[in-house]
């Protein structure tokens, strides 16, 4: 995947489907892994669908998990200020 | 059934409901608030309901990947999906004696517009579906027969299908098994995985006792069945092109959420009765109801099969007399149920009733009595000893 252990601050992972952020979320759940969702910040993407929020302590495990969903996750995301860094995939 | 009579048109609609429906549907209403369509806390608790109805529909029916079951208006549309969105031109399809029109209309239709071939699956009343024949139909079409459709069971005569077996060959040959289970979903157990399913087509008003309007469609390959419609998802608004994931593929436009949470309300009432024990209840009071029939002077039933091949379902003719007249009779006493056709010519085709005005057919729900049973044959008794 990558060397990343951690990552600072909230991460944004995104999803084609509200459907996969919600079998995402289950997944987490299940896991005890903490998460959250909202709305996916416009300047991420033009839509108007949710994103998937987890803590960048969680790093590790919350990527393991989102890759190897059936419907894994498009991207994932942490805001930088006023704009959001991409962290996966590099 | 209050009011002194009985009703025996669950076949056609759900004559009973469990309370949690309408509560469901209230309650998907009182959210106020469009599924997957906002990121506001009143969509996620719509979104919320879909996505808990997806995951009870999947697990209903052995899905082991809840994307791939879409929500539609019943299962006729399910059924149009996969027909019209998998059929090529030319393609060759074998459909069994008893399809219903929401199979055969949609391949009449290209069989004009796609020119495809639709043959005939082996079988007839008194088998609908020779499994051997099918595979030496299969063997020497040698990969040609793209589509197999089957009903899991009759609507007409509620003669049940081996699906499995049937299925088990469609694999080994490469054609593709689309399943209509309107009438079974709710009684049989379903296994897509178990029973080498391609696609099915699922109903929420019949005994999954949910609302009228709402069904289900499971494909294994998503990919594989172009929509049928396309619009607006809530996902990847920025593109005009239509998203090619599932569900969103087969799910353009705001969905049915009151039906969709009354359909998971049939589902979830359904799941803890258990389809075994509610068939075997039902399965009972259509023995009983049989040997009642058998004494109808001048009655004959039409297409039936062993108990353990039956759904509560018995289609029957009284000699030189008018389906559609027995029916109204009946319903002047109280007793509701159908005559003719039953939207199914072909099945009718088969029984040889095609031409004869049909059957008049009576069909039992979780909440049938022997009290019921025995008014409807009364009631029954009494016309057939009145002159035409």
């Amino acid at each position: 995947m990558n060397g990343r252990t951690s990552a600072s601050g909230a991460c944004l992972a995104l999803f084609d489907s509200i459907h996969h952020v919600l079998t995402a979320e289950r997944a987490f759940k299940e896991r005890s892994l903490p998460v959250d969702l909202g709305p996916v910040p416009q300047v991420l993407r033009a839509d108007c669908g949710m994103a998937l929020e987890f803590r960048g302590e969680d790093w590790e495990a919350a990527l393991a998990l989102l890759v190897s969903l059936a419907h894994p996750c498009t991207s994932i995301h942490t805001k930088r200020g006023a704009s959001y860094e991409r962290l996966w995939p590099e | 059934m209050s009011g002194g009579g009985a009703y025996l048109d669950h076949a056609a609609t759900s004559g009973w409901r469990p309370a949690s429906v309408a509560d469901a549907m209230r309650g998907a209403l009182e959210i106020g608030a469009n599924p997957g369509r906002s990121g506001h806390r009143r969509s996620l608790a719509a979104v919320r309901v879909v996505a808990e109805a997806r995951e009870r529909v999947a697990s209903f029916i052995g899905a082991r990947d809840s994307a791939t079951v879409a929500f539609t208006k019943n299962a006729t549309e399910s059924i149009n999906v996969v027909l019209q969105g998998f059929l090529r031109e030319g393609d060759r399809v074998a459909a069994g004696v008893f399809e219903h029109n929401a199979v055969m209309r949609p391949l009449r239709h290209m069989e004009r517009t796609r020119r495809i071939e639709i043959l005939d699956v082996p079988g007839g009343a008194d088998a609908p579906v020779d499994v051997a024949a099918l595979e030496g139909m299969l063997s020497r079409a040698a990969g040609s027969i793209r589509l197999v459709s089957l009903a899991w069971a009759s609507n007409v005569t509620g003669r049940i299908v081996p699906v499995r077996e049937a299925g088990e060959v469609c694999r080994r040959y490469g054609a593709f098994l689309l399943v209509d289970a309107a009438q079974s979903a709710g009684l049989l157990p379903i296994d897509v995985e178990r029973d080498f399913v391609d696609a099915l087509a699922v109903t929420g008003h019949k005994a999954l006792h949910g609302p009228q309007g709402i069904g289900a469609l499971w494909v294994r390959d998503p990919a594989a069945i172009e929509p049928m419609v396309r619009g607006g998802t809530g996902s990847r608004s920025d593109s005009e092109e239509h998203p090619e994931f599932a569900p969103d593929r087969f799910e353009a436009g705001t969905l049915n959420l009151p039906g969709i949470a009354g359909m998971d309300a049939g589902v979830r009432w359904v799941q803890e009765q258990g389809c075994v024990a509610l068939l075997d209840r039902q399965r009972a009071m259509w023995s009983a109801l049989r040997a009642r029939l058998s004494g109808v002077p001048g009655l004959r039933v039409h297409g039936d099969g062993p108990v353990a091949e039956q759904l509560p379902i018995v289609s029957f003719t009284l000699d030189g007399r008018d389906p559609g007249e027995i029916a109204r009779s009946l319903d002047a006493r109280g007793i509701c149920c159908r005559a003719g056709l039953q939207c199914a010519a072909r099945a009718h085709a088969t029984l040889g009733t095609r031409d004869s005005g049909g059957t008049i057919r009576w069909s039992l729900g979780p909440t049938m009595t022997l009290e019921e049973i025995e008014l409807a044959v009364d009631a029954l008794e009494a016309i057939a000893a009145e002159a035409p």
